[in-house]
């Protein structure tokens, strides 16, 4: 009996051991392959491909859309792509890689972005406008808007509020034939400005309204910063 | 002898067990962080020139929103954490939505450039695309 107390003791000593012993491999098995599958997921994740069409993206410009704004008929070109900000659908399922460009301004003071660009979405339509390397702009219309000319944008110099009487860069969508908007500020001038492949853009003082003539609809007022 | 082996059995059973375990929390939590996330902020009514700003975050989106459907004219701006600002404002019917390159701390700002009150929100992301 002695010998056998005596050659228990270790026992429970090494099964307690052992298990121990266990339980800290199991703990560092658990460790390195959550982290080792955690690295190898987002490995994969950062070296897939881009696909050409973001998930969520329209994959090719609706029919409704090519037919009011001619911009979307044209074919496509390297000049009308565009670099990410950070890759995906544009809003509304917008898809950069149907984008055609519809402006480059020349001049850069800090308000006129640097491209803008007429993006198809679902049943909408984007205008996107690239600020910086590091910045975009978007805003979409639905197509019953768009095709009534409402989709006006004005970017404004940074401070505190969004001041009505500052200079600012007007742009905005129009469907195919008009040919020229007019533009009034709130001193009451106004100025004409003539439709590019859809897109008119300027940089005025205070705008306040937009008025065109639409076809089919005759002329067509709307406040701008109402 | 059988007992040893029952227990060799069970151990090694238990690590290939913790092994998948560990893998699919890993892919899991990987997965968790290439997903979209984004908060909305300062939802409420805003008067005519009113204005809320979101929290810090380093964002990749800020859209402003006029939840009533009237597409009113409503701005966005974003600011450093630390005061100042990240580019102008931009102004648009409806909503407005800035893309960001995600590796700067912004806050987020909504402002109701409407005559009119407006129910309005904002939202923040900081991982998902904006192109």
């Amino acid at each position: 009996m002695p010998i056998a107390s005596v050659s228990s003791t270790p026992r429970v000593a090494s099964t307690a051991g052992s298990r121990r012993s266990l339980a800290l491999r199991a703990a560092a098995v658990l460790a390195f392959s959550a982290a080792g599958s955690a690295a190898v997921a987002s490995l994969s994740n950062a070296y897939r491909p881009q696909t050409a069409v973001a998930p969520g993206a329209i994959t090719a410009v609706p029919t409704s859309e090519a037919t009011a704004f001619g911009i979307l008929r044209a074919p496509r070109t390297t000049n009308d792509d565009f670099r990410s900000i950070r890759p995906g659908a544009g809003p509304l399922g917008a898809n950069p890689a149907l984008a055609r460009t519809a402006l480059r301004p020349a001049r850069h003071d800090g308000l006129a972005p640097l491209l803008v660009s007429v993006v198809p979405a679902d049943n909408a339509i984007c205008l996107r406008l690239l600020i910086t390397s590091q910045e975009s702009r978007w805003w979409c219309a639905g197509m019953a808007a768009a095709r009534r000319g409402a989709l006006t944008i004005a970017l404004l110099p940074a401070g505190p509020v969004p001041l009505q009487r500052t200079r600012q860069f007007v742009v905005g969508l129009v469907p195919d034939g008009v040919r020229s908007v007019t533009l009034g500020s709130s001193g009451g001038a106004g100025h004409k400005v003539t439709v590019r492949r859809n897109v008119y853009a300027t940089e005025m003082f205070a705008p306040a309204t937009i008025s065109f003539e639409l076809p089919g609809r005759g002329v067509v007022s709307a406040r701008i910063r109402d | 002898m059988r007992q040893h082996i029952h227990h060799f059995q069970s151990a090694r059973a238990l690590l290939v067990a913790m092994a998948v375990a560990g893998a699919l929390v890993g892919i899991l939590f990987a997965s968790q962080h290439a997903s979209a996330y984004g908060t909305t902020y300062c939802t409420g009514w805003e008067p005519s020139g009113g204005s809320c700003v979101g929290p810090s975050h380093t964002l990749t989106a800020n859209i402003v929103y006029d939840d009533t459907g009237s597409d009113a004219f409503v701005c966005g701006i974003a600011q450093y954490p630390g005061g100042g600002y990240y580019g102008g404002w931009g102004c648009g019917y409806g909503e407005a939505e800035a893309c960001y390159a995600g590796n700067t701390l912004l806050k987020g700002e909504i402002y109701n450039d409407s005559a009119y009150w407006l129910y309005m929100n904002g939202t923040e992301f900081y991982a998902q695309g904006c192109p």
